[in-house]
């Protein structure tokens, strides 16, 4: 008995697959182009951001506003309990992902960038 | 022509469990015969089976295909002879679980890349000839005894190798399955193909297919008729 | 070319079948190594964005804040010292800013009030007046005409008309603010004159911000000063490895995936042993059965990377990153609105993708490899 399989659609594994990695691949280099172009977009309002920074005389972003040092990360206590360092962040959840400068650890000034120590 | 000159094949050499499963065997095997390899249990046929197949290399000794030497082969080019030379039918059939009838028959064929729609035609002619085309899209692990043992020839026939080797086909069949097993070789040797086959099964012999028995006791040939 | 595509296309064939044989094993499988890349993915993106973020916007804070120090902590700054940094050399301007928390034990929130500079901001609120970021008005609920009551530490009731709300695109730098005059300011917190928060300079070259920072510790001892690389600097330094949070996450991500690698390496059977032999049998090569593995770890790894960025990146550009909120909220009540612009490092995405698939698609062939290279003969007995 013949059976005739012309006519039948049988789908092939590998095609599903490769048009499924096609699509995932497509979303990966929209991934990207959208960085680009939302990037490019997003100056404005960065910039208006950056206005209000200098105009209000800010100095961190609002993320962090459950501490004891709230959103100013840069001006924290140089003393406090659940530390590692005078100049860490308290074991909070935030302190996780953003660290405070070291540079202060020593007496007298440290700038952020790197600097020779004066003699 | 096939051909073995002082072929031994030794397991675990060297070990404590050291065991010499063919020993010293020199053989032609002529072409478009049906050659069946019978002896009891243990006395090496399927290793011998496997050696002229090229599954395994013989510990000493030549085997010659058509002139050439696939000893030292190494085993990209033995593997692409293999293909070539032999089709395989395994004494357990060992389908594919998991891919259907097509997929299993056409499976010896995939590291060629042979465009997929002649390659799917060629395969369902085969399994039509073999009456089981109407089950192609099955799942093998659903298939009867004698259903599973045809597929297995159509994977075996695929590539159309010139030489068809069988690990005791009949051991796992009924008299019936076992007869209609015995026409399909009949058939193939009608069109010209080779045979070797092992078993120990009376039917086989007695089938009046068989054109060469060679007897084997010990790892060794005692008979060859 | 073409045999060599349909080649592949033949293995991915066999791959993809072998896995369905036990499909929702494989799919729990890809599931779970996807959200370990979006977690990952995530805060790698959020972060990278922060950064960037901090760069742009802060580039606009002070050049160098003075703060003075009392035993250690933070104390209110007199206006005197004013005149001695005002007098040194490349200085071109001093000014004290006025700046403190309130806690609204009413909504538990923390505020930051600030008097701003009328030189810089145009909308300054008279006295009675007050300008509240967005975070502010909506956690009180107030709108531009009515009026914020604030109790303060005094005990005294405040009552200011709402000015202006500051505008929600600049609620990542301004969700918290409630900006007063300054009279209000000083009686608000009991402030006598003459006394600022801190102090804040601008700097004729750019170049000597640090020669001034070190004359200004020279000069005011018990001072401590920031300079705005040190702001910039502390944006730049994420990943505390030492925290909870970032060590668990890694933590989990790495017995996750040995998990899966020892669960793959433990996995070679008798049955799928024999199938490589079967394999071998029937005419592939050895290396059609390694190319054929590859093909199953690519196929689950790079899946679980694809589904898991893309997904990463949604969530961190196009809803802000909720699911981070908890994490970085703590317990605090205001959280900005915001959409962080899409900053993607390269690097960073490329070092990922390969963490991500190169040890899946190693510990998938590490166990076969033997079986691979074996005769077909012995694989099969």
């Amino acid at each position: 008995m013949r059976r005739d399989r012309s006519s039948k659609n049988r789908v092939r594994k590998a095609n599903v697959v490769l048009i499924l990695y096609g699509m995932g691949m497509a979303a990966l280099v929209w991934t990207w182009s959208d960085a680009l172009i939302r990037g490019i977009g997003a100056q404005t309002d960065l910039r208006v951001r950056a206005d209000l920074v200098h105009q209000l005389e800010l100095t961190d972003l609002t993320l962090f506003t459950e501490a004891r040092y709230t959103r100013h990360l840069s001006q924290a206590d140089l003393h406090s309990a659940f530390q590692d360092h005078p100049m860490a962040l308290d074991h909070f959840p935030s302190g996780s992902l953003v660290m405070t400068q070291r540079g202060h650890l020593r007496g007298g000034f440290r700038d952020g960038a790197e600097q020779k120590e004066q003699p | 022509m096939i051909a073995l000159d002082n072929v031994t094949k030794t397991f675990n050499e060297g070990a404590e469990n050291e065991f010499q499963a063919i020993c010293d065997v020199n053989l032609k095997i002529v072409m478009n015969r049906v050659t069946v390899l019978r002896g009891p249990s243990g006395s090496g046929k399927t290793t011998l089976l496997g050696l002229i197949g090229g599954l395994a290399r013989p510990s000493s000794g030549r085997i010659h295909i058509d002139g050439q030497e696939v000893t030292s082969l190494p085993e990209r080019f033995l593997t692409e002879k293999r293909r070539a030379v032999f089709g395989f039918v395994f004494q357990n059939f060992n389908l594919v679980h998991g891919l259907t009838v097509l997929e299993n028959v056409m499976l010896p064929a995939y590291p060629l890349g042979k465009p997929r729609k002649a390659l799917s035609q060629a395969a369902l002619d085969l399994l039509d000839q073999l009456h089981v085309a109407h089950k192609a899209d099955n799942p093998v692990q659903f298939l009867s005894g004698g259903e599973t043992q045809r597929v297995a020839i159509a994977r075996a026939l695929i590539n159309d190798p010139p030489i068809l080797i069988a690990d005791e086909p009949t051991a796992n069949l009924d008299t019936a399955l076992s007869h209609e097993f015995l026409n399909i070789i009949a058939d193939l040797r009608a069109r010209n193909k080779t045979v070797i086959m092992t078993s120990h099964d009376p039917l086989v012999e007695q089938a009046g297919v068989v054109d060469v028995l060679v007897t084997m006791r010990d790892g060794r040939i005692v008979g060859n008729l | 070319m073409t045999i060599w595509f349909e080649k592949q296309k033949y293995l991915l064939d066999y791959t993809v079948s072998s896995l369905m044989r036990r499909l929702a094993k494989n799919i729990g499988l890809l599931m779970v190594y996807a959200l370990i890349v979006f977690i990952l993915a995530t805060v790698m993106l959020f972060t990278h964005a922060l950064r960037q973020e901090a760069a742009v916007v802060l580039d606009g804070a002070p050049e160098v804040t003075v703060q003075h120090i009392t035993m250690g902590r933070h104390d209110v700054i007199p206006a005197a010292h004013i005149d001695k940094l005002s007098n040194m050399r490349g200085v071109r301007n001093v000014h004290g800013r006025l700046w403190g928390y309130f806690y609204d034990t009413a909504n538990r929130a923390n505020y930051t009030l600030m008097v701003p500079s009328s030189d810089r901001y145009g909308q300054s609120p008279a006295q009675g007046e007050v300008v509240v970021g967005a975070g502010v008005a909506r956690s009180r609920n107030v709108q531009v005409g009515q009026y914020l009551f604030l109790l303060s530490p005094r005990a005294k009731l405040f009552k200011l008309k709402l000015k202006e709300i500051l505008h929600t695109d600049s609620e990542i730098v301004t969700t918290d603010l409630v900006l007063v005059s300054e009279p209000d300011f000083r009686t608000f917190f009991g402030l006598p004159e003459g006394i600022y928060t801190d102090l804040v300079l601008t700097v004729r070259n750019p170049k000597e911000v640090a020669k001034v920072a070190e004359k200004i510790s020279a000069i005011l001892p018990d001072s401590r000063v920031i300079t705005r690389n040190d702001i910039l600097r502390t944006y730049d330094s994420v990943f505390d490895w030492r925290e909870g949070i970032l060590l668990a996450l890694l933590a989990g991500a790495i017995l996750a995936f040995v998990i899966f690698a020892w669960e793959k390496a433990s996995g070679l059977g008798a049955q799928e042993r024999r199938e490589i032999g079967i394999l071998k049998a029937i005419g592939w090569e050895t290396s059609d059965v390694i190319k054929m593995k590859v093909w199953e770890g690519g196929v689950i790894s790079f899946g679980a990377f694809t589904l898991g960025y893309v997904l990463a990146y949604v969530h961190v550009f196009y809803f802000s990153a909720g699911l981070l909120e908890p994490v970085l909220k703590g317990w605090a009540v205001l959280y900005p609105r915001f959409e962080l612009s899409p900053q993607v490092d390269g690097f960073q995405v490329a070092a990922l993708l390969f963490f991500t698939v190169v040890p899946y698609i190693a510990a998938t062939l590490v166990p076969i490899w033997r079986a691979a290279i074996t005769d077909p003969d012995a694989v099969m007995r």
